[in-house]
């Protein structure tokens, strides 16, 4: 948590191109279901360097998910379009806990 | 900045067969340095990354890939170029890197700065989302062609 509000890690390979479109995915979702939160887009690589306060982390790329102290989930369906709606309850799910 | 203006129908390919995704890359990035939108150092850091970060994509009836590396001043105009492959060929998958799929385009990106792309990937995303569209761009063999159906379709 930061100031309050959940904090989320988007993050791909290079922090520019997939990252982007996930990043305004999740501020979408939480818009509609009324939920503040604080996103920081990244490469994953620069993850463990926003891990303090993180609660979620939302991923296109490959990642070892027993290396995070806070859930990991796979963003390929904001690309693919496949099991969309699976996804998106996930990261709901994640924020209001 | 919108899809239609970062496609340029010079930067669409039918003809090549590359072996593998580094040839595909290389095939690409030439193209992209004769129309002056890299250095050639972006090829080199695609290509790096691409190991470390694969990003092929499996999508409902095929597969596609997205190769591309931050720019660090090496890419000098905003461009999509995209390898149509009559024969797949592997690529690694973004979310599992020792997962392959098999990829019948191939469009590589060079943008420029973080964050000012996105009304574009997002217009890229839905395509890939689209799988008549796909189907069909993965079958047509011009580049006006392959522009027309995009350009239609966003």
């Amino acid at each position: 948590m930061k100031n309050g509000k959940k904090l989320v890690l988007v993050a791909c390979g290079t922090g520019i191109a997939t990252s982007t479109v996930v990043n305004d995915a999740v501020t979408k979702l939480a818009k509609k279901n009324n939920i503040q939160l604080e996103i920081i887009q990244c490469k994953i690589m620069e993850v463990p360097g926003y891990s303090d306060g993180a609660d979620l982390l939302v991923t296109t790329t490959v990642v070892d998910k027993s290396k995070y102290k806070f859930p990991v989930i796979s963003a390929r369906a904001f690309l693919t379009g496949i099991g969309l709606e699976k996804v998106e309850n996930e990261i709901l799910v994640e924020l209001q806990r | 900045m919108d899809l239609n203006s970062l496609l340029n129908k010079k930067l669409i390919f039918f003809e090549a067969k590359p072996k593998n995704d580094v040839e595909a890359i290389k095939i690409l990035g030439d193209k992209f340095i004769e129309e002056k939108y890299i250095k050639p150092e972006y090829t080199k850091t695609v290509v790096e990354r691409e190991k470390n970060f694969p990003t092929g994509i499996v999508l409902e009836s095929l597969g596609v890939a997205i190769p591309h590396a931050s720019p660090e001043n090496n890419v000098l105009k905003d461009g999509i170029a995209v390898l149509s492959l009559k024969e797949p060929i592997i690529f690694h998958t973004m979310e599992d890197a020792d997962n392959e799929v098999a990829v019948s385009i191939v469009f590589m990106l060079a943008l420029k700065e973080n964050n000012e792309h996105l009304s574009m990937l997002q217009k890229l995303f839905k395509i890939f989302q689209n799988n008549e569209l796909i189907k069909k761009l993965a079958i047509v063999s011009s580049a006006e062609e392959f522009h027309k159906y995009i350009t239609e379709a966003i």
